[in-house]
């Protein structure tokens, strides 16, 4: 059973696969985390994300395949691994006629925890103070995703699984959890798995993604190196993308750009010549509604892997020499 | 085992359930006293309902209509023997079980460092506490209702008896909720194990008279007591029904078990 997944990696799946039916939830998928990563798990709605926790946490069974967590098979009754792990799946769910209070203790019974300092930290951390006496049922959607939180925190797990933590939540909430996270992760060497379809929160928290699309684990990659692999450039708005690629090409020399939609054209050399650019463009006619220097993110990347907003592959930008970017 | 057993009482604590099936209980009970009030207040009403005819003569004749103590806590156990007795204990069983996926607690409560057998047992040790209480409520409420009234005739022996047959009619219910508490759990809510308690029972009142219904579940407690639409008992249970009732118990607990193992399937 257990002792497979090596000292660092404390979450595995091997080929792990789900079929509900005809459809291919996930299908044979091998990701691995890291001890003290922060690891977002991205995909679109239906790409298999909430599925993949599911069968992590041995909610349901997969059709092929197994997953790992601190070297213990997930199966049901893995309570030792249960001991050691946090979760909360979607929308956590409460018992509405308990109090957020009695809602805490029956956790903590249920875990075989004493009352401790950290339980009124975690109610603290999670902002739930004067909500204690509430009754879980009259909790904001907010409110609910931060009683869900401190529950998964209430045993001091060394993994953390969340699917969407911050649904539900208004910008200062998703502020106070990613705050949290951070604090979790830094302070208490907590692993952290967590999916997401919002990648601007995860580009801002995570160390390293996995990135599943139709079922399928397209990549993994540590947000560091995406950083270096991606290459900075000068981006356009423009009135006339034709007239400017020739401006850029005839008239600067300038051959690595690629042309986006809506006239927007990326440059990826000569970025010191930003005012001669800009001159050249103008002069020819090309009128110039927006320029930055920026560098691809990991929505770009996103985008690239899995294909544009529609579900459709992405469309690929035309590139230099009036052709097709590489 | 401890730790399970707590949590699944305290999450019936300030539950609306709990009262709404008390509430149940007293209604039943209100009605019993009523119309025993109303045949102490007219003993002719009780020629007239045997001139109806068949089961209402044989019911008469059986001295069904008499208000007497010992008749009128059998009235009292039969109120739980018969169908809205069998369906109010197998709504107990769907609420226990049904809520967690209602209120999406079930992803939770398989997460945690307790065996998922444990909460099975411990939900049906509630169910138990629950329904036994919900019966000894209803013969209390009729014998208040027998001393409000007036009825002569009180004697310890026929409480005990009362209590005897009662506890042996919830034990025969009881031992049908598991498998209840399956199909519950296969639906993720309340509805299918209603339905299927329902159909169970309607079964069951479609061959009730014949000697092959003393080995069905859901007729047991019929042939225990009697129902209030069946006074008489006229099939009685053998030890063969009890086995049948425990095995279907016995699957009921397995089948259960075994779907935690699938509990957020979908599929």
């Amino acid at each position: 059973m257990g002792g497979t997944a090596t000292a660092e990696s404390v979450i595995r799946t091997v080929g792990l696969t789900k079929h509900f039916k005809d459809v291919k939830a996930v299908e044979s998928l091998d990701l691995t985390v890291r001890r003290g990563e922060i690891y977002g798990f991205l995909g679109r709605n239906g790409a298999g994300k909430t599925t993949t926790i599911r069968m992590m946490l041995a909610l349901i069974r997969p059709t092929d395949g197994y997953a790992e967590i601190l070297g213990q098979r997930m199966v049901p009754n893995a309570v030792r691994a249960f001991e050691r792990i946090g979760s909360m799946v979607e929308t956590p769910g409460f018992y509405g006629n308990l109090t957020v209070r009695e809602n805490i203790e029956m956790q903590r019974d249920l875990l075989g925890l004493r009352r401790s300092g950290w339980v009124d930290e975690v109610v603290e951390m999670c902002d739930l103070g004067e909500y204690l006496s509430r009754k879980a049922s009259t909790l904001s959607a907010g409110n609910k995703q931060r009683l869900g939180l401190a529950r998964a925190l209430i045993h001091k797990p060394e993994i953390l699984i969340l699917d969407e933590p911050t649904n539900g939540l208004d910008p200062v909430g998703i502020v106070q959890i990613r705050t949290i996270l951070k604090q979790l992760s830094t302070d208490r060497g907590i692993t952290i798995f967590l999916s997401s379809h919002i990648l601007s929160e995860v580009q801002q928290i995570a160390t390293r993604v996995g990135i599943i699309h139709e079922g399928r684990l397209l990549e993994e990659i540590a947000l560091d190196d995406l950083r270096l692999r991606n290459r900075t450039y000068l981006e356009f708005a423009v009135s006339d993308a034709k007239r400017a690629t020739w401006v850029l090409e005839d008239r600067l020399g300038i051959s690595d750009y690629a042309v986006h939609e809506e006239g927007v054209v990326r440059v990826y050399s000569g970025l010191d010549r930003v005012g001669e650019l800009n001159r050249a463009l103008v002069e020819a006619g090309v009128e110039v509604t927006a320029s930055r220097v920026s560098e691809d993110n990991l929505e770009d990347h996103f985008v690239k892997l899995t294909g544009g907003s529609d579900g459709d592959p992405a469309p690929e930008p035309r590139v230099g020499r009036r052709g097709w970017r590489r | 085992m401890t730790r399970a057993l707590k949590a699944e009482f305290l999450k019936l604590k300030g539950s609306r359930t709990l009262l709404w099936t008390a509430i149940v209980v007293v209604a039943y009970a209100v009605l019993a006293t009523v119309l025993n009030a109303v045949l102490l207040k007219d003993p002719s009403i009780t020629a007239r309902i045997a001139s109806a005819g068949g089961s209402f003569r044989q019911a008469v004749d059986s001295g069904f209509y008499q208000v007497n103590w010992p008749n009128q806590l059998r009235v009292a156990v039969q109120g739980v023997s018969g169908t809205w007795g069998i369906l109010l204990f197998s709504f107990v069983a769907t609420y226990v079980f049904g809520r967690e996926y209602k209120d999406g607690t079930a992803k939770n409560m398989l997460t945690l460092p307790v065996r998922r057998e444990y909460f099975i047992a411990a939900k049906m040790v509630v169910v138990a506490t629950w329904i036994v209480c919900l019966m000894l409520l209803s013969l209390g409420l009729h014998a208040v209702g027998l001393v409000i009234v007036g009825v002569p005739g009180f004697a310890w022996r026929h409480v005990w008896a009362a209590l005897g047959d009662g506890l042996a009619v919830t034990l025969a219910i009881y031992l049908t909720l598991p498998l209840v508490a399956w199909i519950t759990m296969t639906g993720r809510g309340y509805l299918r194990g209603m339905l299927f308690a329902l159909a169970a029972v309607m079964v069951g009142n479609g061959f009730a008279a014949t000697s092959l219904s003393r080995y069905y579940p859901w007729n047991l407690p019929v042939h225990l007591v009697g129902a209030s639409w069946m006074p008489v008992v006229s099939v009685h249970p053998v030890l063969g029904s009890w086995v049948v009732s425990s095995c279907v118990f016995l699957a009921g607990l397995v089948l259960a078990t075994r779907q935690t193992d699938a509990a957020d399937d979908v599929s």
